[in-house]
């Protein structure tokens, strides 16, 4: 699964990361984007089970 | 394994990102496409205005053309108010508790298949227990920078996958 359209950069993801106490270089944030932008997709299904309309 | 604390404004960056790219930014252009619609509207009527008044237009006309675009205007509105409220329903969804937020494996079973393989090859597993699924993973330096180990969890389940 590629995300070529990522918003959030390598330099931005550096930049939040080390405000936060976290640093890191460029091809350890590449990876992470990575992994969180794999993630994050099983945050826009629905959250809960619900009862489906009959 | 979870989300470290500190993880989490990157990761509700990328959140906020997917959802821009996703309905957010579909309301959002519709919200513009009905803003320039509204303003063509009130142009329309002051087009009318003057050409009543210049005797051009009769009363008769500007009257029907005046209440077409009331009506015009107003469900333009109620559309345009929907959007707002649509809006304010994902933002409301955005803001997911950090404590939700940090259990970024929680729904791999929901995963595609390809997203599945796509993350176990980012942290391949180890030492694997077919009886109890239970496993072990291997975490490189920048996972392990960004991820840590779920404390409170009842045994044998830290690292599973299923």
């Amino acid at each position: 699964m590629n995300f070529i359209d990522k918003n959030v950069s390598v330099e931005k993801a550096v930049i939040i990361l080390s405000k936060n106490g976290i640093q890191v270089n460029e091809k350890e944030v590449e990876i992470i984007l990575e992994l969180l932008y794999l993630v994050s997709k099983s945050y826009d299904k629905p959250r809960e089970k619900k009862i489906p309309y009959r | 394994m979870i989300l470290s604390n500190n993880t989490i404004a990157l990761f509700k960056n990328i959140l906020e990102d997917q959802n821009i790219k996703t309905e957010k930014a579909s309301y959002i252009y519709s919200q513009k496409v009905l803003e320039r619609k509204i303003k063509e509207e009130g142009l329309t009527l002051s087009r009318g205005r003057k050409l009543f008044i210049t005797g051009i237009l009769k009363i008769d006309d500007y009257n029907a053309l005046k209440k077409e675009n009331l009506v015009n205007i107003k469900n333009l509105k109620k559309e345009a108010h929907d959007i707002v409220f649509k809006l304010k329903i994902i933002d409301k969804k955005n803001q997911i508790e950090d404590k939700a937020l940090v259990e970024i494996f929680q729904r791999f079973s929901e995963f595609d298949t390809s997203d599945k393989k796509h993350l176990v090859n980012l942290i391949p597993p180890t030492d694997v227990d077919f009886k109890t699924g239970a496993l072990s993973l291997d975490l490189n330096q920048a996972f392990s920078k960004i991820l840590s180990k779920k404390s409170n969890r009842k045994t044998n389940k830290k690292h599973e996958f299923h």
